[in-house]
């Protein structure tokens, strides 16, 4: 899992990509951490990602949670199907914002009051 | 039509199937219609990746054909999506010649093959052939399980979740051969099981190995994966649940699993787990 970073109108965006199933090799919530010190508004991209588990919802709610108390707040992008199931079994669809495109992913983190 | 492919016209020898064309193009989709229908096969057409996922899950094909760039889902985002939900189905991409890189990543995701346009009706027609030909030799091979009574395979691995892609790899090897829906819910709560026996179980010691035995039959698969650590206490799995904090910073692991597989059971220690699905 490989996890590259730019900015959209003051908005980090993170895109995850990779299709291994390691998913220790890469400690998404730390990257994410660090680079929250900047923004708290926040996008994960999953577009390339094929695979997740149960370490990577814990790094994305652990994000959420943070992201949340310093009033900002995270947007998880194209979900494929499959993804998008795991995330509703484990209710993380309930607490976490997701869209299916990256505008308006945006459009929303920029109205954030 | 029936899901089972069948031989053609035995003067040509050709196999025919009931083939899925995804393409934003029309004229592509009229063009690549025209030639398949003229050799014999059924053919569906649709313009979005989306579309095409929707209708994949309610019929059977034996062959799937797409473009590569498409607007909001592209070949990559189709070949994922129609993997998870059927990996027996070849897909072959259409894309621009010169556009190597998408093209060694769809065969990574599990295409069969690729086309490049501008194409000729003679490389369409080989390698539609080829990848129908791969289609009918899976089905002929799904009758091994109605007589298969058990497949049993034991691994012995260091504790490293770095093998985790190979064994895997080996699993849906067979998940794929036996004709299991479920593929990827069975992958990921294998990943989930046996990256906790290594990490937490053995606690990554390189000198304490992971135990996994994967058992087939005709009717279900059957994972033990245990570890050589102290075990934990196993909690009630009949009314697991993630309970009121959905932030909590454990407990996913064990919720996937037991969501996603018919069964599942721990030994009295806690250092074994058994999980089972039944075909769907």
């Amino acid at each position: 899992m490989a996890i590259k970073t730019r900015t959209i109108d003051g908005i980090l965006i993170f895109d995850v990509s990779g299709d291994d199933l390691n998913f220790l090799k890469e400690d998404l919530r730390a990257v994410i951490e660090e680079a929250s010190k900047k923004t708290t508004r926040i996008i994960i991209n999953l577009k390339d990602v094929q695979n997740i588990n149960s370490h990577v919802i814990g790094s994305i709610s652990a994000v959420k949670r943070m992201l949340s108390s310093l009033k900002g707040d995270l947007v998880v992008i194209n979900l494929s199907e499959k993804i998008s199931n795991i995330f509703k079994v484990v209710h993380l669809d309930k607490v976490i914002k997701t869209t299916a495109n990256e505008q308006e992913a945006v459009n929303y983190l920029k109205n954030l009051n | 039509m029936s899901d089972i492919i069948s031989l053609g016209d035995s003067s040509r020898g050709k196999i025919k199937g009931n083939i899925l064309l995804i393409d934003d193009d029309e004229s592509i989709l009229k063009l690549l219609s025209k030639i398949l229908i003229y050799e014999g096969h059924e053919v569906t057409t649709v313009m979005s990746g989306s579309e095409a996922i929707e209708l994949f899950r309610d019929k059977q094909f034996n062959l799937v054909i797409t473009d590569m760039y498409m607007p909001e889902l592209d070949g990559l985002d189709v070949i994922r999506n129609l993997k998870d939900i059927n990996l027996n189905t070849p897909i072959i991409v259409l894309t621009a010649a010169g556009s190597v890189g998408n093209v060694v990543q769809s065969l990574k995701l599990g295409a069969f093959n690729y086309m490049t346009k501008p194409f000729n009706v003679a490389d369409v027609c080989e390698i539609v052939q080829k990848a129908l030909g791969a289609y009918a030799s899976i089905n002929s091979k799904k009758n091994f399980f109605s007589f298969l009574k058990l497949s049993r395979n034991v691994f012995r691995i260091t504790s490293d979740v770095s093998h985790l892609d190979e064994v895997s790899y080996f699993l849906n090897h067979w998940l794929g051969f036996s004709a299991f829906k479920s593929t990827w819910q069975i992958q990921l709560a294998f990943t989930e099981a046996f990256t906790n026996a290594v990490v937490h179980g053995n606690k990554s010691d390189p000198n304490k190995f992971v135990e996994v035995e994967i058992n087939f039959s005709g009717e279900e698969v059957v994972i033990i994966i245990k570890d050589e650590g102290e075990g934990f206490k196993v909690p009630d799995l009949k009314s697991y649940t993630l309970g009121d904090d959905i932030y909590a910073s454990s407990g996913r692991g064990i919720f996937l699993m037991n969501s996603y597989m018919d069964s599942l059971s721990f030994n009295e220690k806690g250092n074994q787990i058994t999980m089972t699905k039944k075909r769907d």
